[in-house]
C-alpha cells in the first residue's frame, strides 16, 4: 500500500468561488461586491485608461448572466480579433470550427434558464502538446502532423466540464523544446508587442494569444520556464503550478519529472481561476497530488477593501544570483522598481543567496534531455503520427524519426542518450540529480525564512526573431531564471511589472514570484495585490490597439 | 524469471540432495515489467501480433548466482512455479508463457573468484529444457576453456534449440550503454508501510517448503512428501482428507496410487474428479472398520472418481457390505471344499499352495464381500481339520 494518505474530494465545481448562484435566474450578481469589472465585456478590449487589469472570466460570467451579451457575440468578438491579428502573429496551429456552435448551444441553455458552468463561454487556447479530442495535437512536430488524439487531456476535460470552450491549438517549440517558438515545425509566432520579435517559448503561441486578446485564457506547459518566460516576453500573467498540482495526463511528455501544465491570463485572477478549474488528483497521473485544491479565487480581494499596507509583514527574498552579470540593465531596473512597489505595499525585502543557483542550468539540460530521450522513443512511426515508407522495420523507425523530428529535438535526444549511457551516467545524469537535490535544499532553506522569493522571469525582454536561432547555448542561458524552479518542483507566478525600451511601445518585463510547494494561494494573493496597485503600466500590446482602431 | 547459474570450471558436481540444498533467492532483484505483445509467425508472409496481454503486469525475479548445474536451476524454477501457484498469483504455466525463464551461465576455473563471461539462454519452455540447456552450455564453455579458447565465450544471447539439443547464437549482446536505465519519473516511489507488509505476510498461505516440512513430520516418506506438496490442489485435498480423521499413510497411498493414476489417464486435475475429501475419508474409514474390503473399496473409489456419490450410498445400492458373519463364511467354505474334491485331495497330498485357490473360489461366491481375514482363518481351520 502506498503510504500517501487518501483524501476524499468534494465534487469538482467552481461554484464555491462564485458568490452568485450558477443559474441564470439569479439576478443577485449585481448586489454583491465582486471582483468583476463593472464594465461588461464587449468586443472592445479594455479602454485606454490605465486601470489595472480585471478578470475577464468574471466579467464574461457577469455579462452572460445579466444578459448584456450572448455567448455567441462574445465568441464572435474574440474570433474577429483572432482573424485580424493571426496573420501577424501566427499563434494558432489550429482554430476550432466548433466555437460558434458551442457558444450558440450555451446561449440556448441560458435562454432556457438552465445551469451554466462557472467558465461558460470562456474561450481557452490550448498549447498543441496538450491533447484535445477531435482536434489536431501535433506538439509542433512533423512526426505528429496529422495526429488527432481520441481523448482530452485531464486539464482540458476539466475546464470543458465547467463550460469553457477550446478556441484552438497554440504554436510551440517542437515538444516544448525551445525558448522562442521558432523551433515549431510549422510556423514562427510573433510577439504582439513587436512582430519582429519572438514571443518566447516554448508556450509562445499561448502567451501571444492571451496578450493579443485572441482568447481569454490559455494553457501552456512549463518544463524549464516555458510558461513563465513567454508570459514575461508577452506581458501577460503566467502561472507555473507546483509539480503534481495539475494532472499531466494528456500532456505529451517531454521531461516527466519537470513537466507541469500552467495557465496564462491577462490578470492574476484569470490565471488563478483557470488553475482552480484544472487542479487536483487524477488517477491517470500517478504523480498528481491528492492534496485538496484550495479556493484560489478567495485571494482576489477587491482593491477598495485593501488598506494602505496590504502586504505588511510579508517577507520577500530577492534572489541575489538573478541580478548578476548577464541580466539586462533595463530588466534589473524594472525588477528593482517592482521591489520598491512591494516595499510600498508593506513587504520586507532582503537579498537572499541561493549558492547552487548557477548549477541549475546545466543540471536542467542534462535531466530534461535524458528524460526526453526516453519519452520521445515512443514516436517510432508505428504507434503515433507519421510513418516513413521503408523496406524493413529498422529503416521504418529510423526514417520516421529522421524526417519527423526537427534539429533541436534531435540534439536533445542525442544529448540525453549520451548523458544516460553506461559510461557517462555517473558523470552526467547522476551528478545532475545530486545538483537537483542541492537546489531543492537551498530553496527550502530560503523559503523557510521568506514567504516568497522574487527574480526577473528572464534575463532580457523579447529579442528578435532569428537572433539566437543559431546559438543554442545563448538561448539555453536565457532559461537561467526559471529552470531552478522546475528542478525544485515549486510554484511560480510571472506577472508584468514594467517595460524596457524596444518596439513601438516598449517591451514588457516580467517579475517572477516563487512560493512554497502547494502554496499557490499566497503567490496569487501577493500577485493580485501587486497587479492591482501597480501604477502607470498598461500591458495592452500595440498590435491590438491597432486592430481596434480599424 | 531470470536465473543465474555459475558453474565451476572442470565439472565440479555437487552431490547434494535437491530439496535439502535448494534455496530460493527471493532477495534477488524484482523488476516489474509490462507485457507488450506476442508475435506469431504464420509461416506465410504474414506475421500476427497478439496484443491480448498488453498491460498485463509481469514480475521478473532475478536470482543470485547460486546454482551450479542444470538440475539445481530446474528445481529452483519448479519451486518458483510451486510458490506462484500456492499464492494463486499465476497459473505458472510455462507452455502458455505465464512463467518464463531465461538463464545466465558463466563458468570459471576452480579457485577463481570473479565470474567468467556470462551467456544468456532464451527459449526455454520446460524445466527439462532449462536443465538440459544449462548442462549443454556448461559443457560448451568448458570445452572452449580446455582448448584455450576461453576468449571465444562472448557475452551474448543464445537460443536453446530443442530439436538439436544445442544452444546457438541468437544475438550478440549490445553494450551496456544501449540500455540507458534510469529511474522512471512517471512512477512515483511506492513506500510500503510495515503494517502493510505484515498484513501481507499474515495472509500468506502455507508455502511449499513449510508444507513439505509439516508432511514430513506426519511420518510420510520423502517421496510421499514431494508428490503431495508438488501441486497445491493435491496438497489441499490431502490435508482436507486427513482433517476428517483419515489415516495419514492410507490417505497418501490412495491419492498417490489409484487417484493419481485415474487423473493421469483421464487428464483431469484433482479439482475436476468427482471424488471429495469427505468421501475418501469415509472410504478409508469403511475399510479400516471392516465394513468393506480393500478390493471393494477400490471398486467404490473408481465409481466415486467417475460419477461421484457417497460411499454409503454405493455400498447400499450395490449391497457391498462385507460378510463378517463366520457362520456364513463357513457355509461358503464348506460349499467350495465339497464342490472341489479333486483339489482338496491334492491339497491333503501336500500341495498346500492350493489354499489360495480355495480362498479365491470363496471370494467369487461371496462376490468379493467375504472378509479376507475371517475367510483365511476359517479356511485354514477346515483344511487342517481334514488332514
Amino acid at each position: 500500500m502506498v503510504s500517501t494518505t487518501l483524501h476524499h474530494h468534494p465534487p469538482r465545481s467552481l461554484s464555491r468561488f462564485l458568490s452568485s448562484s450558477t443559474t441564470t435566474k439569479s439576478r443577485s450578481f449585481h448586489s454583491k461586491p465582486t471582483l468583476c469589472s463593472s464594465q461588461p465585456i464587449t468586443d472592445q478590449p479594455p479602454s485606454s485608461t490605465s486601470s489595472p487589469p480585471q478578470s475577464q472570466i468574471l466579467s464574461i460570467r457577469h455579462s452572460l448572466l445579466s444578459r448584456h451579451v450572448t455567448a455567441t457575440q462574445l465568441a464572435e468578438s474574440y474570433l474577429t480579433r483572432l482573424k485580424l491579428t493571426e496573420p501577424h502573429l501566427k499563434s494558432f496551429l489550429h482554430v476550432s470550427h466548433q466555437v460558434l456552435n458551442e457558444a450558440q448551444s450555451l446561449d440556448h441553455q441560458i435562454e432556457r434558464n438552465e445551469n451554466i458552468g462557472p467558465l461558460a463561454g470562456v474561450l481557452v487556447g490550448v498549447k498543441d502538446n496538450i491533447c484535445t479530442m477531435d482536434m489536431p495535437s501535433t506538439a509542433g512536430s512533423k512526426v505528429l502532423e496529422n495526429y488527432r488524439p481520441p481523448f482530452d487531456a485531464t486539464a482540458v476535460k476539466r475546464f470543458k466540464e465547467l463550460g469553457a470552450i477550446v478556441v484552438g491549438k497554440t504554436n510551440l517549440d517542437e515538444f516544448g523544446m525551445g525558448s522562442t517558438t521558432e523551433a515549431s515545425a510549422f510556423q514562427v509566432t510573433a510577439n504582439p508587442w513587436d512582430v519582429s520579435r519572438v514571443p518566447g517559448g516554448s508556450s509562445g503561441g499561448s502567451a501571444a494569444a492571451v496578450s493579443a486578446g485572441q482568447c481569454v485564457v490559455s494553457l501552456g506547459s512549463d518544463t524549464g520556464g516555458s510558461v513563465r518566460q513567454p508570459a514575461s516576453f508577452c506581458g501577460v500573467v503566467g502561472l507555473k503550478p507546483t509539480y503534481g498540482r495539475v494532472s499531466r495526463y494528456g500532456l505529451m511528455a517531454y521531461a516527466s519529472s519537470l513537466d507541469v501544465i500552467g495557465c496564462f491570463g491577462s490578470s492574476v485572477a484569470d490565471a488563478g481561476i483557470l488553475l482552480t478549474a484544472i487542479s487536483g488528483y487524477d488517477r491517470l497521473d500517478a504523480t498528481s497530488s491528492k492534496r485538496e485544491v484550495p479556493d484560489y479565487t478567495s485571494q482576489f480581494i477587491s482593491t477598495e477593501l485593501l488598506d494602505s499596507k496590504p502586504l505588511k509583514g510579508l517577507k520577500i527574498g530577492l534572489i541575489r544570483e538573478t541580478l548578476d552579470n548577464g541580466v539586462d540593465i533595463g530588466i534589473k531596473s524594472a525588477v528593482l522598481g517592482a521591489v520598491s512597489h512591494l516595499e510600498e505595499l508593506g513587504c520586507t525585502l532582503s537579498e537572499v543567496s541561493l549558492p547552487s543557483f548557477s548549477l541549475g542550468l546545466p543540471a536542467y539540460y542534462i535531466l530534461a534531455s535524458s528524460e526526453s530521450s526516453s519519452n520521445l522513443s515512443r514516436y517510432d512511426g508505428v504507434r503515433y503520427g507519421n510513418q516513413a515508407t521503408a523496406d524493413e522495420l529498422n529503416a521504418l523507425y529510423g526514417d520516421s524519426r529522421a524526417t519527423g523530428f526537427g534539429p533541436e529535438v534531435k540534439m536533445r535526444i542525442l544529448m540525453g542518450t549520451y548523458g544516460l549511457s553506461a559510461g557517462y551516467y555517473d558523470a552526467y545524469y547522476k551528478r545532475a540529480q545530486q545538483v537537483r537535490t542541492l537546489i531543492k535544499k537551498s530553496f527550502k532553506t530560503a523559503l523557510d525564512e521568506y514567504d516568497i522569493l522574487i527574480s526577473p522571469a528572464a534575463p532580457s525582454a523579447a529579442y528578435k526573431i532569428g537572433e539566437k536561432k543559431n546559438d543554442p547555448l545563448a538561448m539555453y542561458a536565457g532559461d537561467i531564471m526559471t529552470v531552478n524552479v522546475n528542478l525544485a518542483g515549486l510554484p511560480a507566478l510571472v506577472l508584468p511589472c514594467g517595460f524596457v525600451e524596444g518596439g513601438a511601445a516598449g517591451l514588457p518585463v516580467g517579475l517572477q514570484m516563487i512560493g512554497t510547494a502547494f502554496d499557490e494561494e499566497k503567490l496569487l494573493r501577493v500577485g493580485h495585490i501587486f497587479e492591482q496597485t501597480l501604477q502607470g503600466c498598461r500591458f495592452i500590446p500595440p498590435l491590438i490597439a491597432d486592430c481596434n482602431a480599424q | 524469471m531470470t536465473m543465474t547459474v555459475i558453474s565451476i570450471f572442470a565439472f565440479q558436481v555437487l552431490p547434494r540432495g535437491l530439496f535439502t540444498s535448494l534455496r530460493l533467492s527471493f532477495q534477488g532483484v524484482v523488476h516489474r515489467i509490462g507485457r507488450t505483445g506476442r508475435a506469431y509467425n504464420t509461416g506465410a508472409s504474414v506475421s500476427l501480433v497478439d496484443l491480448n496481454r498488453a498491460g498485463v503486469p509481469l514480475l521478473e525475479i532475478v536470482s543470485e548466482p547460486d546454482m551450479r548445474n542444470g538440475i539445481e536451476a530446474a528445481e529452483y524454477a519448479a519451486e518458483v512455479q510451486r510458490v506462484v501457484r500456492y499464492l494463486g498469483v499465476s497459473n505458472g504455466n510455462m507452455q502458455e508463457g505465464s512463467l518464463r525463464c531465461d538463464v545466465n551461465v558463466s563458468i570459471r576455473p576452480i579457485g577463481q573468484l570473479e565470474f567468467g563471461t556470462k551467456v544468456e539462454i532464451k527459449n526455454l519452455n520446460s524445466f527439462s529444457s532449462v536443465s538440459r540447456a544449462i548442462d549443454f552450455e556448461i559443457e560448451r564453455q568448458a570445452l572452449l576453456h580446455s582448448q584455450g579458447q576461453g576468449d571465444q565465450i562472448f557475452q551474448e544471447t543464445r537460443l536453446w534449440e530443442e530439436g538439436s539439443q544445442k544452444t546457438v547464437t541468437m544475438r550478440k549482446k549490445e553494450g551496456l550503454s544501449d540500455y540507458r536505465y534510469f529511474p522512471e519519473p512517471d512512477l512515483p516511489e511506492v513506500i510500503l508501510t510495515k503494517e502493510y507488509i505484515d498484513s501481507i505476510h499474515g495472509s500468506l498461505p502455507e508455502l511449499p517448503e513449510v508444507k513439505r516440512r509439516r508432511f514430513e513430520k506426519m511420518g510420510l516418506s520423502m517421496q510421499d512428501v514431494l508428490f503431495l506438496a508438488n501441486d497445491i490442489n493435491v496438497a489441499q485435498f490431502f490435508d482436507a482428507t486427513i482433517e476428517l480423521g483419515a489415516d495419514v499413510k492410507l490417505a497418501a497411498n490412495w491419492i498417490m496410487s489409484d487417484i493419481a493414476a485415474y487423473m493421469k489417464n483421464e487428464k483431469l486435475s484433482i479439482d475436476e474428479v468427482k471424488l471429495t475429501p469427505e468421501e475418501l475419508a469415509e472410504l478409508i474409514a469403511s475399510i479400516k472398520s471392516g465394513t468393506i474390503s480393500g478390493k471393494i473399496g477400490k471398486e467404490i473409489l473408481f465409481e466415486l472418481l467417475a460419477k461421484g456419490g457417497t460411499v454409503k450410498g454405493i455400498i447400499k445400492e450395490k449391497d457391498l457390505v462385507q460378510i463378517v458373519d463366520p457362520s456364513e463364511i463357513e457355509k461358503m467354505v464348506d460349499k467350495v471344499l465339497s464342490e472341489n474334491p479333486k483339489q482338496l485331495e491334492q491339497y491333503l497330498g501336500g500341495k498346500t499352495k492350493l489354499e489360495g485357490f480355495f480362498a479365491g473360489q470363496v471370494m467369487k461366491i461371496s462376490k468379493g464381500k467375504a472378509n479376507p481375514g475371517l475367510l483365511n482363518k476359517i479356511l485354514l481351520e477346515k483344511l487342517n481339520a481334514k488332514s
